[in-house]
């Protein structure tokens, strides 16, 4: 019999820090440095929130979740980001039990609330998941918005 | 996508470097890379890989193998223009890269991977030689 022994694996598929090290001065001429993202101190997901004039605009990245399995929520100024992550590999019945060489992505459910600077209007939103990528357009409140008030000249 | 590439090194960075158009994003991706978080599984006849890279296009994903070692890159088109008025920051947005040593136990030319919400997954078959062989038994 042939035993398959987890003993050969490390060599056969590595992951490995000094290897990306390596590879990143062979690919960018010696320029390039490799990171991790680094974890949000504040919580998950880790947004990136910008203000135009008319509406903000929240980024989060949020690879391997399911447009079914985000809910976003808003009220007044706070919105709300809450969902899971399952991992594709290992639970599904279908597949074979794996053994885990290595184990960085995470799993589980999240919530992240954020309260912004003016009101929003919660009729307009709009949440975009492409590509691992949420962006949600967040249109300012029209009581929010700066109004010109017309003078009007009395003669 | 699910085809596997096998270029050489130096002409695939050297094909990077031309193509980029703005003077300002060449030198910061040139400077810096993210290394995707990956999860590795091994199941008897092959290595399954799941590499966390939202934000990549399937067109942007470049897989090669040379000399033992499995590069993955993707190209990624910056979302943080110079001007924009930032209320939070908590993440960068730059091509992903990270590589992985594989051993004699992989069938290179049957490695296959497609992208999909933002995760790569990679499928790395084994060669026959390192996989399990039911004997069967002859009843006598």
């Amino acid at each position: 019999m042939v035993r398959f022994t987890s003993a050969a694996l490390p060599s056969a598929l590595q992951l490995r820090t000094e290897m990306d090290r390596l590879v990143s001065s062979l690919f960018s001429d010696g320029a390039g440095s490799v990171t991790a993202k680094a974890a949000s101190p504040v919580g998950f997901p880790p947004l990136n929130l910008w203000e135009e004039e008319s509406r903000y605009v929240a980024e989060a990245e949020l690879p391997g979740v399911h447009a079914d399995d985000l809910e976003i929520s808003v009220l007044g100024r706070e919105v709300a980001i809450k969902g899971r992550r399952t991992s594709a590999l290992g639970q599904d019945g279908a597949e074979p039990q794996g053994n885990w060489i290595s184990r960085e992505r995470g799993e589980g459910e999240f919530e992240r609330r954020i309260r912004l600077p003016l009101e929003v209007d919660a009729e307009q939103i709009e949440a975009n998941l492409t590509n691992g990528v949420l962006t949600l357009a967040l249109p300012k409140a029209h009581s929010a918005l700066p109004r010109q008030i017309k003078v009007n000249a009395v003669d | 996508m699910s085809d596997q590439v096998l270029q050489t090194q130096s002409a695939s960075a050297a094909n990077r470097d031309t193509e980029q158009a703005a003077p300002e994003s060449v030198a910061h991706r040139r400077n810096h890379f993210y290394r995707p978080t990956a999860d590795v599984v091994e199941y008897p006849d092959a290595f399954r890989v799941l590499l966390d890279m939202p934000g990549a296009k399937t067109d942007d994903v470049e897989i090669q193998v040379a000399e033992g070692v499995l590069h993955v890159t993707a190209r990624i088109d910056s979302r943080q223009e110079p001007g924009k008025k930032f209320l939070l920051r908590e993440y960068g947005v730059a091509d992903y890269r990270r590589s992985f040593q594989v051993g004699d136990q992989i069938e290179v030319q049957h490695i296959t991977a497609d992208y999909a919400e933002g995760v790569l997954s990679l499928h790395l078959p084994k060669v026959a030689a390192v996989q399990p062989r039911k004997i069967p038994v002859n009843v006598g």
